[in-house]
């Protein structure tokens, strides 16, 4: 009964997350009606030749919002349980700032770095600096037992790598100095066609291998100790767990810069709805909704004429899901 | 009999030459400015003028923040112009916040006075470059905030600076440094921004040679837009960053000299004098119809079409591009911000030439993306 309901949710949140994709292809600046954006997706024409590359540009960016916003909810769902902490995340362990590290690195390195490196470089000095991060952590946390000192360890590689990016910005020149800030506003625009494609593979195949933490991950939710008793290689589960999570981190931000919110709020919510602790269940739902979300923000900054930046529009959302959170859990006393 | 009145004469006459004139008014008539200026378009300052001093006014125009300074000229020892801003006659040493000033001062042969400035590495003029590095002129800006230590030790007489950031204003005053805000990016005609020139020509006791300036800059432009016939043409401006494409506001000084040229601009209708945001699919929308494709934007040297085509396949599809009517400024290359300012009428005419309104022109700001 309590699995059907969980199923009816997962559909449920499946079809909405098709749906916001359909609204994302749909509305936008420029009217263009149903029909003809059924015909532009099956090779057709339109009277204005522009057409066809708003809707490719609206299709892309709906592929990368999907994949983005659900990757960056696995992480951010698996890393809570990891951390046995409902705030951990991507962006509150550091993870984040450890990727930007790299991207700024590379971008603010000067003598024209970015170009000379590309994207693969990119997508390199992220993952880099995600990993790094969370590899750090996962040091410091077999010497800190308290969770909320560990993501206060989390949020000083924050301030740390931030501190990096201002001594970075010194040595940058103007356009390199805008062209990271506005990376750092984040948006899920940008990338071509065949871009756009890869991304959403590439991801989907990263987080298809989060099937090998399903049985980790339910019996971490008891506890390590008693995740140990059943079996549970934690050695293996942990390297998995990094390298999961740091690349889907990592190249989400890379590509789409630091989205704020998703990752934390998005696993509050599923826990919030979805009743069974397997996370069979969990980890698809979770990343449909991280989907979902991003889709809904995306949409949003699109009806504002990108006045609002991404990070914006998912502070406004993640923002006070996150307290209520924090509410929940000091009434409760709740636990991951 | 004829004796004395031939000496009575020659007295009268010679007590009405005598010049019964005070120290101070002779100080007065030592200080007083060549020439005074008149200002016909800008809006952004004026001027008050004493037998005691000069004032100078800058202040903010129509709904910008509102902001109001001044620095006073004496003339006399006794006027009264305690806790109030005094400058010199003519200024020795300046430092300033911005490299468009430095276009108004290399106007006015007064670049040797600079002694600090933000953004020195901004330069794109090598000329001026040059001189500033003979000064061993200070970076005043490490970061975004003006280095008070590095102002202080350029010891300007004055040091002109932007009116946003009030606070630091405090702060320089604090340290003795007299400042005064320069806004001429705020005006709204070409014309009367170059029209500071007739701000710092007062400052350098120069009124005379920014007035020739003024005059034969104005007279040059005035006469290129009596020439320049509609065209019926319409343009678009600039490159994206991100899915943001900042459109210039219609008001802007930069729509203005394409204006002149004859084209209409595509976002004519819209109101307010701030940059337009506009998603890179509206303006994809429209593009496909702008015969003119006018950039202003910082891209690498050597900067060309297929520079352009490959940022995104959509550019090939816009109707200025099939046509090859695609015109760009590339600030990487040329002093666009700075000396652009002082030489309104050379953007004009370059704009008049890749509109085919005049031949055997040598653009320098503007060329044809080939």
């Amino acid at each position: 009964m309590k699995n059907n309901r969980d199923i009816f949710t997962l559909v449920g949140i499946l079809v909405a997350a098709f749906c916001l994709l359909g609204l994302n292809l749909y509305l936008g600046e420029v009217r263009i009606n149903f029909g003809t954006i059924v015909d532009l997706l099956g090779g057709g024409t339109a009277e204005n030749a522009s057409w066809s590359y708003t809707i490719e540009n609206r299709l892309n960016r709906s592929l990368v919002a999907f994949s983005g916003g659900g990757a960056l909810a696995l992480s951010g769902l698996i890393l809570q349980v990891f951390f046995r902490n409902p705030l951990a995340g991507p962006g509150v362990l550091g993870i984040s700032s450890g990727a930007s590290l790299g991207v700024a690195t590379v971008i603010l390195g000067g003598v024209g770095m970015s170009s000379l490196l590309g994207n693969l470089g990119l997508i390199s000095a992220g993952i880099i600096g995600a990993l790094g991060v969370l590899i750090l952590l996962l040091i410091i946390s077999r010497l800190i037992s308290s969770s909320i000192t560990l993501l206060v360890v989390g949020l000083m590689f924050g301030y740390f790598t931030s501190s990096l990016i201002n001594v970075l910005f010194q040595w940058a020149s103007e356009s390199d100095t805008r062209e990271y800030v506005i990376w750092g506003l984040g948006s899920f625009e940008g990338l071509n066609g065949k871009e756009g494609w890869f991304f959403l593979v590439g991801v989907l195949m990263i987080s298809l291998l989060t099937v090998f933490l399903i049985k980790p991950l339910n019996a971490l939710v008891l506890g390590t100790s008693y995740a140990g008793s059943l079996g549970v290689n934690l050695k293996r589960s942990r390297l998995l767990i990094i390298i999961i999570c740091g690349i889907l981190t990592a190249v989400v931000t890379v590509y789409c810069g630091p989205v704020s919110f998703i990752g934390i709020a998005v696993p509050q919510i599923i826990r919030f709805i979805v009743r069974s602790k397997n996370h069979l269940l969990i980890l698809p739902i979770t990343f449909l909704a991280g989907s979902a979300l991003a889709l809904l923000a995306d949409i949003t900054v699109r009806l504002s004429g990108n006045a609002l930046p991404l990070n914006t529009v998912t502070a406004l959302i993640g923002a006070p899901i996150i307290v209520w959170t924090i509410i929940r859990m000091n009434k409760t006393g709740a636990k991951v | 009999m004829r004796l004395l009145l031939s000496s009575l004469f020659v007295a009268v006459v010679a007590a009405s030459c005598i010049q019964h004139t005070t120290q101070e008014e002779q100080e007065s008539e030592k200080f007083r400015p060549q020439k005074q200026i008149e200002i016909k378009y800008a809006e952004g300052f004026e001027v008050e003028y004493t037998a005691d001093y000069t004032k100078i006014v800058t202040h903010s125009i129509q709904n910008n923040e509102f902001f109001r300074d001044s620095v006073y000229i004496q003339h006399t020892s006794s006027a009264k112009l305690d806790g109030l801003k005094k400058i010199p006659f003519t200024l020795s040493s300046v430092a300033s916040q911005s490299t468009t000033h430095l276009a108004f001062l290399d106007c006015l042969h007064e670049l040797e006075t600079v002694k600090g400035l933000c953004g020195v590495k901004y330069i794109r003029n090598d000329s001026v470059s040059s001189i500033l590095e003979k000064n061993e002129i200070k970076e005043l800006c490490l970061t975004e905030s003006v280095q008070i230590e590095s102002l202080l030790d350029c010891n300007p007489e004055l040091f002109f600076n932007y009116p946003f950031g009030k606070t630091e204003q405090k702060g320089f005053a604090e340290n003795g440094v007299q400042t005064l805000y320069i806004a001429e990016y705020l005006e709204q005609t070409q014309l009367a921004r170059l029209e500071w020139i007739k701000l710092f020509g007062l400052l350098f006791n120069k009124v005379e040679e920014a007035n020739a300036y003024f005059e034969r800059v104005e007279d040059n432009y005035l006469s290129l837009r009596q020439k320049s016939q509609s065209t019926n043409k319409k343009f678009i401006m600039n490159l994206p960053f991100g899915d943001s494409w900042f459109m210039p506001s219609s008001k802007s000084v930069g729509v203005e000299v394409i204006r002149d040229a004859g084209l209409d601009y595509y976002y004519q209708r819209e109101e307010g004098t701030e940059n337009q945001i506009h998603t890179q699919e509206q303006v994809w929308n429209d593009g496909i119809y702008a015969d003119y494709w006018v950039i202003i934007a910082d891209r690498p040297v050597g900067y060309g079409l297929e520079d352009l085509l490959a940022e995104k396949e959509v550019y090939a599809e816009f109707k200025a591009v099939k046509e090859q009517q695609v015109i760009m400024c590339n600030i990487a290359e040329v002093d666009y911000f700075a000396s652009g300012v002082v030489e309104p009428d050379v953007l004009l005419r370059d704009m008049l030439f890749h509109t085919h309104q005049i031949s055997d022109h040598q653009p320098k700001y503007f060329f044809r993306l080939e």
